[in-house]
């Protein structure tokens, strides 16, 4: 091949591949110089959000936006247009969707990174909640709040974020949870929409990125622990599935009182705790981030069923452990309704279900509403 | 009579966005390969304009800047990519194109579209601008912010990386 063949070939095929994927009659679509944009699920921060805040402002400052607007022919192009991008077709130019109109920060901000702890496509225990951490501690949650919609099954859900402090991951010291009044349905598709970007944090803040998620939720498994007959009793979609003996925590080790829901999972792990290392721990379903969990405990056979003698976590047979490792799933809840310890708290693990919904509504700490 | 209304010559944005949209895109789409990261990219170099229009008072400076951008942006469209693959827990769709994508192709073209996506960004770049958007040395260089000398270079090292590749494969 010369260079003038390869040159030809090289120009052919340059026109093809253009005029394929832009046809000579499709038409562009808005320009959209508001920095609202709706993007697949990311986790990664965009670095043209100050770019396009500095777009943004620099129209603004400059009064541009009046005589923009009358040069599209009224289009109003400060609202902008949310553009979804698509996953699996092919974009086609033009086909932007109306977003719900927020006006984008007017003023330089520093942005705020929003990042979701699940990804798309998993599957869930019911009393899973999202879980958002934000890069900076927010002042003002309501546009984040107001931005939100969460489907359940395609229909509008009635939930609401709850906001806390956050240890669980550097360089995030926001975390906001998630949650209907009560678990989600079983069985159910979950879609959340977050288009932030843009949008203010307060005074200052603005959000750098949009998120979407999309997950769906299994059985509705709810497991029961009973301190006084040690036992713990599963129902899955309103049937009962067994009565397990456990043995919870010692006197000077209780597990905490309240419903937790199961964080992580692990066949078999190491344990280390006061006094104790223990590897090989088998079928181990985590409940708060100190480390109680479900687990086998042949070493305490004897007092499963009967005596509270562990360090917090929930023993059992190791036949009975696997079960129900089998049978669980994270985001499944596990009720200790009477059991000697302090009061489980939101950030002692997942524990969204003992912040009553009045509470919750109030966004805890800083106001959704 | 009170005159508010004195007018600042500015480049019309708008209307050089309908202008020039459609190569826009078509030169965002040979240098990032998929359609949806070409149209943010070329969404963001007008809004990049959109900013700096009260600087550019000339339509032809004003294309040029929205086509440097374009080039830049999608440089970093696929180094975002790249990182995005080798931290695999980042979900980055539309990495690749969709399947029925180029299948209108001949396999002429599909064979050198592909042995180009697969050169080094600078030397895609030369490629694509000289040869698609039919830009000189010169033009090239000012788009890339380069010596006319690394155009000529880096469109040389691209042409026999591609003679090598397609060669292998005839």
């Amino acid at each position: 091949m010369t260079d003038d063949d390869l040159e030809r070939v090289l120009r052919d095929a340059f026109d093809a591949k253009a005029r394929t994927a832009v046809g000579d009659t499709t038409a562009p679509r808005p320009l959209d110089v508001s920095i609202r944009r709706v993007r697949p699920f990311r986790h990664r921060s965009s670095w043209l959000a100050p770019l396009a805040a500095a777009a943004v402002v620099a129209a603004l400052a400059a009064g541009l936006v009046v005589a923009f607007r009358g040069q599209l022919g009224g289009q109003d192009v400060v609202a902008g247009h949310a553009t979804k991008i698509g996953t699996a077709t092919p974009t086609i130019p033009g086909r932007s969707t109306a977003a719900p109109s927020s006006a984008p920060a007017t003023t330089l901000t520093t942005p705020v990174h929003v990042a979701l702890k699940f990804s798309d496509g998993s599957q869930f225990g019911v009393g899973i909640p999202i879980i958002a951490y934000l890069s900076r501690k927010i002042t003002d949650a309501r546009p984040f709040a107001a931005a939100t919609v969460v489907t359940v099954n395609g229909r509008p859900a009635a939930g609401a974020w709850y906001f806390e402090s956050s240890g669980a991951q550097p360089g995030y010291p926001l975390e906001a949870h998630y949650r209907l009044q009560g678990y989600w349905p079983a069985h159910s598709k979950i879609s959340m929409e977050l288009p932030v970007k843009g949008l203010s944090a307060g005074k200052g803040l603005a959000f750098d990125d949009s998120l979407t998620l999309a997950f769906s939720t299994g059985a509705a498994n709810i497991a029961t622990v009973d301190d006084t007959t040690h036992t713990l009793t599963l129902v899955s979609d309103g049937t009962s599935v067994g009565t397990f003996p456990v043995s919870l925590g010692a006197t000077n080790t209780p597990t905490r009182r309240g419903t937790k829901v199961i964080m992580e999972r692990g066949a078999s792990i190491c344990m280390t705790g006061p006094g104790y290392h223990e590897c090989n721990v088998q079928w181990t379903q985590r409940l708060t981030y100190d480390g109680e969990y479900l687990h086998a405990a042949p070493w305490n056979i004897a007092n499963l069923g009967h005596f509270d003698s562990s360090n917090g976590c929930t023993n059992l047979s190791t036949a009975d452990a696997a079960r129900l490792y089998k049978l669980l799933e994270i985001g499944d809840v596990v009720q200790y309704a009477n059991a000697s310890g302090p009061a489980m708290r939101l950030g002692d693990g997942y524990g969204d279900w003992n912040v009553s919904w009045p509470q919750w509504l109030t966004g805890g700490a800083l106001a959704t509403r | 009579m009170p005159d508010l209304a004195t007018p600042v010559k500015q480049v019309d944005v708008p209307a050089l966005y309908q202008q020039h949209w459609r190569s826009m895109v078509r030169l965002a789409v040979l240098l990032v390969d998929d359609l949806a990261s070409a149209e943010d990219v070329v969404q963001d170099a007008f809004v990049a304009l959109h900013r700096r229009s009260e600087a550019l008072r000339d339509p032809n400076a004003a294309i040029a800047y929205v086509r440097t951008s374009v080039v830049n942006l999608s440089r970093s469209v696929i180094r975002r990519r790249q990182t995005a693959r080798r931290h695999l827990r980042v979900a980055e769709p539309e990495a690749t194109p969709p399947a029925d994508h180029d299948v209108l192709l001949r396999d002429e073209h599909r064979a050198a579209l592909v042995a180009v996506h697969d050169l080094p960004s600078r030397q895609r770049e030369v490629l694509v601008l000289r040869y698609w958007a039919d830009l000189s040395e010169r033009q090239i260089a000012q788009t890339l912010g380069i010596s006319a000398g690394s155009v000529k270079s880096a469109a040389s090292r691209g042409m026999a990386a591609l003679h090598r590749v397609l060669g292998e494969q005839s």
